[in-house]
């Protein structure tokens, strides 16, 4: 009796062991390992799976998602899925460097990809790219101004660090290209994770006279959309689109268009120019950047607004507009860009280190 | 009375006596597995294969095995954790607070103390040891002085513990960057870990050695055998001359310890810093493991390679199939199911209706202060 159950056991193990394993792929292969949010965040993974999808579409790639559940697990993923045989590995965290890093290095021949991170190549195989969201925030800056009517326009920011100060070195020019005498107040709460503080710092900007603030804070800028629906303003969203998240109440969003990231990543793999140990820089020109319009906003921005927005755009393509980018900027320096403006006070005010 | 109660023990034969303690998880993973087979089923796919992908996914290839004894590393302490507390009849599901707790104490360790690997190792060790106990200490206090449910006051700590830790790594002791955490460790701080594939570190053999100590404790020693005393009842164990106040606040303070332990191993062995909210509920899924294993410290071993292959096997399955990481998760918690239903069905066996009726509030929690119902 014992030995027959044994017998059968083995039996269903040698099946379950010998069931074929690998789907048959036709195609470009391609794994996508998204942030420990995984799918369903609204945010970048979401943005990405678009971004396979329209591949799937046009090359007839097949793809799969692997969802660590920490940033623990991002390493063994990578690695694992690197002896997969996929085409491209798409990495969508800015946790996931310094183990890309590792498996590259381990994994010569596998291609990889991450998207939005800093300007250092990761290694020969991998492509990574960044994002020139201040083209974005000069977009969302303009129509900000252009929208305001008190001639007050606010800005949220997470951290007092130069990444975010980049933002609103965009969204200030834009402004000021917009409208010359328009205010602009640039406050920061100190935090990318506290809604509350944001609620806060936005609600004294109101009181200040701003109606519309531009919230680049992380999970903070939830605070500054809802103060913008309790106090009705407008807030404006950042990274993804957020619109939905207060229908009438955000005025657009500064979208980074990290689906077109992905996308252009697969392209390079299917036409067969892939170039690691680059970074690519996405812009108005590269389709990286966009004021997000859907129907969550519809009728929020003026028409003759959006068509200023569209003249803007084909200048920029054509080099007659270039919005500075605050790396670019030395402190205490008076003006930046083409055409040349006054530089904020945060930075005309700023004393060399 | 019941009439069996009083019968004669029915006579077990030996392969029946070793056999009894595995019974009851095995059926329960059997229940589990046939559930989750129809669920694939429903989602249009192979039981067979989906599951001959998460078992070769996990233990087929040194590098599944690598990344499935990563994955458990955590939950051997958690797990051992919520085991030796329950077995002493405390209520210890606080344990992820006191592993973020005891994460952020040995992160702390690690990168501001420059040492030797070989005393800066052990003191990062310790660090998180003792904050999770001190976590612990505050429901254990509060249970034997104040008679506050443990339940309670652990479940509510575990939002602390996070917002606490949180609090440290996004503001006070935040590295610079845009992820809230804390400075990497020193390298002399670090457990050595072995491969590209994995990062199952040291710790493993941390993980092992406490359970290994733990069961010999627990079988061979009077503090184990008053533990289980006071599990079965603490008024009969005080009678029996068990200082039950200080032995339940050593218990759970050494639950809270070694769940501790878990989060130095994640902070040195893993993450090389305290990462704010890291834990993808490690002290939860110990409550599973703990259950599973039936509170044994080697059945935790055991459950806790069960549930690591399970989430070791995950990615594979997803990278294979395209199948969600939700789908593993399921199949855990359908585990935890069964066995739930199990444990209450047994419990309430145990206890005809009409004995808890008749002395409700001191069944439910034992004054562990006074355990002979007496004031002091």
């Amino acid at each position: 009796m014992f030995k027959v159950g044994l017998k059968i056991a083995i039996a269903a193990f040698s099946m379950l062991a010998l069931a074929p394993v690998a789907p048959a792929f036709a195609g470009l292969k391609i794994a996508m390992v998204t942030s420990e949010s995984g799918l369903g965040d609204r945010s970048f993974n979401d943005m990405m799976v678009e971004g396979m999808k329209k591949a799937e579409k046009d090359f007839g790639a097949t793809y799969v998602v692997i969802q660590p559940r920490a940033v623990s697990e991002f390493q063994s993923a990578l690695a694992r899925a690197a002896g997969q045989g996929f085409d491209i590995i798409i990495g969508s965290s800015f946790d996931m460097i310094a183990p890309m890093k590792a498996v590259a290095a381990a994994f010569p021949k596998q291609k990889f990809g991450l998207v939005d991170v800093g300007p250092d190549p990761l290694g020969p195989n991998v492509v990574s790219t960044v994002t020139k969201d201040w083209e974005g925030s000069f977009l969302v800056g303009y129509i900000a101004a252009k929208t305001t009517k008190t001639g007050t326009i606010g800005f949220v920011g997470g951290k007092d660090i130069p990444i975010i100060h980049r933002f609103f070195v965009g969204y200030y020019y834009g402004a000021k290209m917009a409208k010359p005498d328009v205010k602009v107040i640039e406050t920061y709460t100190g935090s990318f994770n506290d809604p509350a503080g944001g609620k806060e710092f936005t609600l004294s900007n109101v009181g200040q006279g701003a109606d519309i603030n531009f919230a680049v804070a992380g999970a903070t800028s939830a605070g500054v959309i809802d103060a913008a629906k309790s106090s009705k303003t407008f807030a404006i969203g950042v990274d993804s689109n957020q619109n939905y998240m207060a229908p009438g109440s955000v005025l657009t969003s500064m979208v980074k268009r990290v689906d077109t990231q992905a996308y252009d990543m697969i392209k390079s793999v299917s036409d067969g120019t892939f170039k690691g140990g680059v970074v690519k820089y996405y812009g108005l020109a590269e389709n990286g950047v966009a004021a997000a319009m859907d129907q969550y906003n519809k009728g929020l921005i003026a028409d003759n607004v959006l068509a200023d927005v569209d003249g803007l755009k084909a200048k920029m393509l054509a080099g007659a507009i270039v919005v500075p980018n605050y790396f670019d900027l030395k402190p205490g320096q008076k003006e930046m860009g083409t055409p040349p403006m006054a530089t904020p006070p945060s930075v005309m005010n700023a004393k060399a280190p | 009375m019941a009439p069996e109660s009083t019968a004669e023990p029915p006579r077990k034969s030996t392969l029946a006596a070793v056999l009894a303690p595995v019974v009851q998880p095995l059926v329960a993973i059997l229940i589990a597995t046939c559930v989750g087979g129809l669920l694939v089923l429903a989602l249009g796919r192979n039981p067979f294969e989906v599951y001959g992908i998460l078992i070769s996914g996990s233990v087929v290839g040194v590098p599944n095995i690598l990344v499935t004894l990563q994955m458990m590393t955590p939950l051997i302490f958690t797990g051992l954790a919520v085991a030796v507390s329950f077995r002493a009849g405390l209520w210890n599901i606080g344990v992820e607070g006191q592993m973020l707790v005891g994460a952020l104490l040995s992160g702390i360790v690690g990168y501001a103390i420059h040492l030797p690997w070989f005393l800066h190792i052990p003191l990062a060790v310790l660090a998180g040891f003792v904050g999770g106990a001190l976590w612990a200490a505050i429901p254990a206090l509060l249970r034997v002085y104040l008679n506050v449910n443990e339940l309670v006051v652990c479940l509510m700590l575990n939002p602390v513990a996070l917002l606490v830790t949180g609090f440290f790594a996004s503001h006070v002791l935040k590295a610079p960057g845009p992820t809230n955490k804390l400075p990497d460790i020193d390298p002399s701080a670090a457990l050595p870990n072995f491969s590209i594939y994995s990062q199952v570190n040291a710790g493993l053999f941390l993980a092992l050695a406490c359970c290994i100590v733990l069961a010999l404790v627990n079988a061979r020693t009077i503090r184990g055998f008053e533990w289980k005393l006071m599990g079965l009842n603490p008024r009969f164990a005080y009678y029996g001359g068990v200082d039950v106040p200080r032995r339940a606040i050593g218990v759970m303070m050494l639950g809270g310890g070694i769940a501790g332990l878990a989060g130095a191993e994640q902070v040195l062995g893993q993450y090389r810093a305290f990462y704010d909210n890291f834990s993808p509920g490690y002290g939860f899924d110990g409550i599973a493991v703990a259950m599973l294993a039936n509170f044994d410290p080697i059945g935790v071993i055991l459950a806790a390679f069960l549930f690591g292959a399970l989430n070791g096997g995950s990615a594979v399955l997803q990278m294979m199939t395209g199948l969600s990481k939700y789908l593993v998760q399921v199949l855990q918690f359908i585990t935890v199911l069964v066995l739930a239903a199990q444990f209450s069905w047994n419990w309430l066996r145990r206890r005809p209706v009409a004995a808890l009726a008749q002395e409700p509030e001191r069944s439910a929690a034992p004054d562990l202060a006074h355990p002979s119902g007496r004031q002091a």
